[in-house]
């Protein structure tokens, strides 16, 4: 019959004072790496916003951008779940949402959906809406628009509206001067 | 035998329990937001993905591009650096806000936010300042979530009898009713008055809510409650509260073991059967499957089945023999490589960099043991660390990219051949290639220090694992040999 082995008390003492040396060491460690790793971040961050200027001055040609962004404005009538966006018949992005970027655009956020360049004259820009209108029913929305494109950085904004007599979504272009 | 796991699992549950949100979430509060630059910054701020916000927010401080009406703009970013960990400097911002001539409102959300950092470094004299100067200009909003953090601040200082009067000032409606219940519930339990938390706990677990958060809060207030049940041989109690736990949530397994030692403490080996059934047939991996393979043959020896109880510690000795060499493997695959050659970090990254990522595992055994390990809650800083740090060498290798890119384009292109400033523009591009290199290699050095730090715990914490299965291996061999003894006499 196998028997229980008994393990000497001094034996466990050192087990245990070595396992908490190990475990202080390892804490030690924790906390001096962490702190290295908040000083990349912030290092990184401030690197991050000089090459977004750079970017802005050297990637893109400033007179031939387009941004499209997308925002909601009360979204109650709406849920949105995904969206496309084609412009001159080429798809050219897509999202899904998760909850909490549905959130934010009820918070007052907004999506930088798109940013091209793009040549002068006029383009056609299609986005399509797909989600949840009053009372759960699947729902998809398409909006077609002319954008001209003239000599500096075109912007426009997709608004996402409630139209509360009909009750039902409404999407509403906005161009930013 | 002795029920080790659940005194474990017990002594782990009887801590603060601080909802998730409190940390995930900074609500700021509702504003005109006119400008596209800083409603985009928010939109980072919601889909969680603080690093492109900060560096947005800063580029956009930079051109002046935000708007100047927007008086929570500091708010905003003092929030950004809060979710992407860098609470130092959220601490600061906070404090810089409060100081600041900014309106009152700002003020006391800035305090209130603070109350919460100082909540998270268990401060209790400085949380209780922060929350006396924003108990003035609140929004109604956030007033139960106010008095919640009184209650933990009370609850920090062992003044439980206070906090349990906090409660009458939050609305039952609120889920901060339930997670100061949980909390006052559970600090009674640690001071060694469960009589006093019993009632608490059994509020939080019979609340009646389908966000899961609650349920988790729920599952957890059920699970603490079951075993002291358990502890004080109530249990028929202890059964009715285990089967409260969702079967599918994260808490299964631990109920599952608890109502089989329910069941078979009051002798009902019988019913003790069917439950650890469910649990013997689970992933080997897990502590509490373990533990049930132990169990099970226990009750069915109980039961004078001792030729199934045989199989079955038969069964459960090769199990632990298996468990016990693929964790020597583990071992010393985790003192010579790092341990995130085991598992497969889906390394997908949408257009702002973040990653999509859920753990996976291959197929075998030896990955599946990591990652139960690595989904233990004491590795999850070190996840979101590793995270972190990927996610930034990405970044620098796509400006570096980019970066090329736009020398290229100073080269080429028409439009700069001529242009002015081509000259300085180079220079400047030149000392960002530079700027970069030296950050990706201060990354590659940190990425490494980091890989060495999680191989040592992945080590310290597989050597425990190991000392369980030993124990649990010696007492199957123990319990084995005794029925083998037993038969061997009754022959005779």
């Amino acid at each position: 019959m196998i028997r229980k082995k008994k393990i000497p008390v001094s034996i466990l003492v050192l087990f245990l004072s070595i396992l908490l040396s190990i475990t202080n060491l390892l804490a030690d460690e924790e906390e001096k790496i962490a702190k290295q790793i908040a000083d990349l971040k912030h290092s990184i961050i401030e690197l991050g916003s000089d090459v977004k200027a750079m970017e802005k001055l050297l990637l893109y040609s400033e007179k031939s951008l387009l941004s499209v962004y997308l925002s909601m404005d009360a979204g109650q009538l709406f849920e949105l779940n995904d969206v496309k966006l084609v412009i001159d018949d080429k798809e050219v992005a897509s999202h899904r949402y998760a909850d909490r970027e549905k959130l934010g655009f009820q918070k007052g956020a907004a999506q930088l959906l798109y940013r091209t360049e793009l040549g002068l004259g006029e383009h056609e820009l299609v986005a399509v809406f797909s989600g949840t209108g009053v009372r759960n029913r699947p729902m998809k929305r398409g909006l077609t628009y002319k954008v001209e494109k003239t000599n500096q950085h075109n912007i426009i904004e997709i608004v996402i509206k409630d139209d509360v007599s009909k009750q039902r979504p409404q999407f509403v272009v906005r161009k930013i001067e | 035998m002795r029920n080790s796991v659940f005194n474990i699992a017990f002594l782990s549950l009887i801590v603060l329990y601080v909802p998730k949100a409190l940390y995930a979430q900074i609500n700021l509060e509702e504003r005109s937001l006119e400008n596209l630059n800083y409603q985009e910054v928010y939109y980072h701020f919601f889909r969680k993905d603080e690093f492109n916000g900060l560096v947005n927010f800063h580029h956009a401080m930079r051109q002046d591009s935000l708007p100047a009406k927007a008086e929570d703009k500091e708010l905003l970013m003092a929030g950004l650096y809060y979710k992407y960990g860098l609470f130092n400097t959220a601490e600061n911002i906070f404090k810089k806000i409060i100081k600041d001539n900014n309106p009152a409102f700002t003020k006391a959300v800035a305090n209130f936010y603070l109350a919460k950092l100082y909540l998270r470094s268990g401060d209790a004299p400085l949380m209780s300042s922060a929350l006396k100067n924003s108990v003035k200009h609140l929004p109604e909003s956030l007033e139960n979530e106010h008095q919640y953090l009184q209650g933990m601040q009370m609850l920090l200082l062992d003044d439980i009898k206070s906090a349990e009067k906090r409660l009458k000032n939050i609305s039952k409606k609120s889920k901060w009713y339930f997670f100061l219940s949980f909390n006052v519930g559970a600090a009674y339990f640690k001071s060694k008055n469960p009589d006093a938390g019993e009632k608490y706990l059994k509020r939080v677990g019979s609340l009646n809510h389908d966000q899961a958060d609650m349920l988790a809060l729920k599952d957890k207030a059920n699970i603490t409650l079951g075993y002291y049940f358990l502890r004080n041989e109530k249990y028929n109690n202890a059964a009715s509260t285990f089967e409260k736990v969702r079967l599918q949530g994260p808490f299964s397994n631990k109920a599952l073991l608890g109502l089989g030692w329910a069941y078979s403490n009051a002798s009902d080996y019988r019913n003790a059967i069917i439950p650890w059934s469910t649990l013997s047939n689970k992933d080997t991996t897990q502590l509490t499957v373990q533990e049930a393979r132990l169990a099970l043959p226990y009750a069915y020896k109980k039961l004078n089945s001792e030729a199934q109880s045989l199989a079955m510690y038969e069964d459960s000795i090769e199990e632990y023999e298996k468990l016990k060499t693929d964790l020597d493997e583990m071992l010393l695959f985790s003192q010579s490589a790092s341990v995130f050659d085991l598992i497969v970090i889906d390394s997908s990254y949408d257009d702002y960099g973040i990653s999509q990522e859920i753990i996976k595992h291959r197929d075998s055994r030896l990955d599946r043991l990591m990652l139960t390990l690595l989904n233990e809650k004491s590795f999850q800083k070190l996840l979101d660390e590793h995270r972190d740090l990927r996610q930034l060498q990405l970044k620098l290798s796509n400006w570096f990219k980019n970066s090329k890119f736009m020398a290229m384009r100073l080269k080429n292109t028409p439009e700069f051949r001529k242009h002015p400033d081509r000259r300085s523009y180079m220079k400047s591009l030149h000392k960002i290639q530079k700027r970069i290199k030296k950050q990706k290699s201060k990354l590659t050095k940190l990425v490494q220090s980091h890989e060495l730090l999680v191989q040592a715990k992945v080590t310290k914490a597989l050597e425990k694992k190991r000392q369980f299965v030993i124990s649990y291996l010696s007492q199957a061999r123990f319990a084995y040999a005794e029925l083998l003894d037993k038969a061997a006499v009754v022959e005779q």
